[in-house]
């Protein structure tokens, strides 16, 4: 666990900077008899950037929209730079928030709209135009002020919806899949532009997404969620690399799964192979190592291995050339399959369909898995 | 965004034939005989014999000016009246869970049931001398004498209003239905109290509704008969009693004057809305 800023000192220190810590205190919300959230334990930093990440239905929208106030939890709390918000009814929360949808009112021009909530805190005419044309240009839209929604592009509209989420220095902003509605290229933009606005006002984000990569590219730690419990909430590098479990390892990125046996101390038999137990416990249960397909080397049969590596003989099944890599689809004398990334300095050394290959790896990159935790 | 029609059976019919114009012959020929030549037979008494005789002697009529003065102002208060009474309910059946809302749209529909004519006589027993209103505030020791009622300006205004109501009910309860519930949220996230999210997102995106009940309440209340007639003194002539008094005179080319008077009248009003309010839209169509 690496917080971009573990004790919130930067908050106190530079009164430019917005951002408040938040925590949720075992918090849980009951619909009917299912729970949709239970037992969420979060503490967000002051200026931290923090994703929820999960399938739907995994309780991270729900999660959100209690700090937003628009949920009661059922059991637990929630406070925002040390006070309980749970009595505070949601429009004196004072917490910016992106909806999915952009939720701008249609009948206000993008101006009018940032200057929504600064209307509704009664500020003062001029401090108010200020602060619109000053927010319009952050986000590059001074120019598009007088435009209703219906005449904005959807890039356009969540610019809008960001500056008035922003405009009034919330000290937490929320923002729920701010950019699924768009194309690719747009949102890498978006999330380099929300990330750059976010680090330069030091906004603390609670961050709701199912995209990995979105997650993986713009947060400070991911929490990871799956029926609305936590599974892991880590830095980016920290839940990529070391995934507490077979559904987080398979959720980001790609991931080989091997079953494995115990083979003495120490040690396991991942089919006609034995290599290190890469775990810290005991090697016993329902075993699985993963590899990473990126970890692998795809070797001619005859080709010799580095000593220490675990090498297995695979049959090519299918070679995808993807630009920057070469995906290979192997299958093991066992019958199980293995997806290896080869990355391209030049294109030499590709292996065709039916070739007779080595796969091999450094035990380092092998992650044991007992029960399905991280071992 | 806009969702792809699907092109199901009735697509392939309109595909099939250019113009559709066709299915609606039965409705223009029924229309071109029972409705369109009657009134330009109408309209062309008004004319005279080229002279526009009738129509100059309507216009300067006295007691036509007052009475088409007095049926706009009845037809002004009611529109004022259904909108303030009827905002409310339509707003709170609006944000009633909805087996509420159901029930409370089926109170607004259940009049539609009987015939106006049913209703303006429950009103003339419920506001007459001997009526249950004077005999509740009778019991009731509120009043001594009983108070006139019936056939003053008052009962005119009691049954036309309640009769109109669910014509000012409907479009605005369907243009509050239709704003999104996401909206009000982001408002209130962004420090709108209640009254706020009333105020600057609630009523301006139901304006469209507001203007569609208005022009219905106001088109039909202009033209109303036969509660007016039954409920009203003789101050609280209409248009259409005026109209139905020449009638019984034979004056058949005023008339003729005065219905067209109402119709030009009644059209300019729907002429002038339209270029605010997509009709189509706010009647339930799709625009």
């Amino acid at each position: 666990m690496t917080p971009a800023d573990p004790t919130g000192e930067t908050a106190m220190t530079d009164p430019a900077r917005l951002g408040a810590p938040v925590r949720f205190e075992g918090v849980g919300k009951r619909y009917g008899r299912s729970w949709a959230v239970r037992g969420f334990d979060l503490e967000i930093a002051a200026g931290e950037f923090v994703s929820l990440l999960g399938a739907s239905g995994s309780g991270k929208t729900t999660s959100l929209m209690m700090l937003a106030g628009f949920e009661t939890p059922t059991e637990g709390r929630i406070t925002v730079g040390g006070r309980p918000i749970d009595a505070i009814p949601p429009a004196r929360r004072d917490i910016g928030m992106v909806f999915q949808s952009y939720a701008l009112f249609p009948h206000m021009t993008a101006a009018e709209n940032v200057d929504f909530p600064l209307r509704m805190r009664g500020r003062p005419k001029a401090e108010r135009e200020a602060a619109v044309a000053r927010m319009l240009d952050i986000v590059g839209l001074a120019h598009l002020a007088d435009r209703l929604p219906s005449q904005l592009s959807g890039g356009q509209q969540q610019r809008v919806a960001l500056a008035r989420a922003i405009v009034f220095a919330p000290p937490v902003l929320l923002m729920d899949e701010p950019l699924g509605a768009l194309d690719k290229h747009l949102r890498a933009t978006l999330q380099a532009e929300i990330k750059r606005i976010q680090a330069r006002l030091g906004l603390t984000v609670l961050f709701v997404t199912h995209d990995q990569e979105e997650a993986l590219t713009m947060s400070d730690r991911i929490c990871v969620m799956r029926d609305g419990a936590i599974l892991q909430v880590d830095a980016p590098e920290t839940i990529y690399d070391r995934p507490a479990d077979t559904y987080v390892a398979a959720f980001f990125g790609e991931s080989n799964a091997l079953a494995a046996a115990p083979e003495g101390p120490g040690a396991v038999r991942l089919g006609p192979v034995v290599a290190p137990w890469p775990g810290a416990g005991p090697a016993s249960g329902a075993l699985e190592i993963a590899i990473r397909p990126e970890r692998i080397a795809i070797a001619d049969e005859t080709a010799p291995v580095p000593p220490a590596h675990v090498a297995v003989f695979a049959t090519v099944r299918e070679t995808t050339f993807v630009g920057d890599r070469r995906v290979y689809l192997a299958a093991l004398d066992t019958g199980e399959a293995m997806r290896v990334n080869q990355p391209l300095a030049d294109l030499s050394g590709g292996h065709a369909p039916g070739e007779r290959v080595r796969l091999h790896w450094a035990p380092s990159a092998m992650r044991g898995f007992v029960d399905g935790r991280a071992a | 965004m806009s969702l792809a029609v699907t092109p199901g059976r009735l697509g392939a019919l309109r595909a099939r034939a250019a113009t559709p114009a066709w299915l609606a012959a039965p409705l223009i020929a029924f229309l071109g005989v029972f409705y369109l030549a009657p009134v330009a037979l109408m309209l062309a008494r008004a004319a005279g014999e080229g002279d526009w005789a009738p129509l100059f002697a309507a216009v300067e009529n006295q007691v036509a000016q007052r009475v088409f003065l007095g049926t706009l102002e009845i037809a002004l208060v009611c529109t004022l009246a259904t909108l303030v009474i009827g905002y409310p309910l339509a707003l709170f059946a609006a944000l009633a869970p909805p087996w509420l809302a159901r029930i409370a749209i089926a109170a607004v529909l259940a009049p539609f049931w009987s015939s106006i004519l049913i209703r303006s006589y429950a009103w003339m027993v419920l506001l007459g001398r001997e009526g249950l209103v004077n005999g509740a505030l009778g019991g009731l020791g509120l009043i001594e004498a009983p108070i006139r009622m019936l056939n003053t300006t008052f009962a005119v205004y009691v049954g036309m209003i309640h009769i109109m109501l669910p014509f000012m009910i409907l479009p605005i309860y369907a243009a509050l239905k239709g704003i999104d519930g996401r909206l009000v949220q982001a408002a209130e996230n962004l420090g709108a109290s209640t009254a706020s999210v009333l105020r600057h997102v609630i009523l301006p995106l139901s304006a469209p509704g507001v203007a569609a009940g208005a022009l219905v309440v106001f088109v039909l209340s202009i033209g109303f008969y036969v509660t007016p007639a039954l409920l009203g003194g003789p101050r609280d002539m209409m248009v259409s009693m005026l109209i139905a008094q020449e009638v019984d005179l034979y004056n058949w080319d005023l008339a003729s004057a005065y219905a067209g008077g109402l119709l030009a009248i009644t059209l300019l009003i729907v002429a002038v809305a339209s270029r605010f309010v997509d009709l189509g839209k706010a009647m339930g169509g799709r625009g």
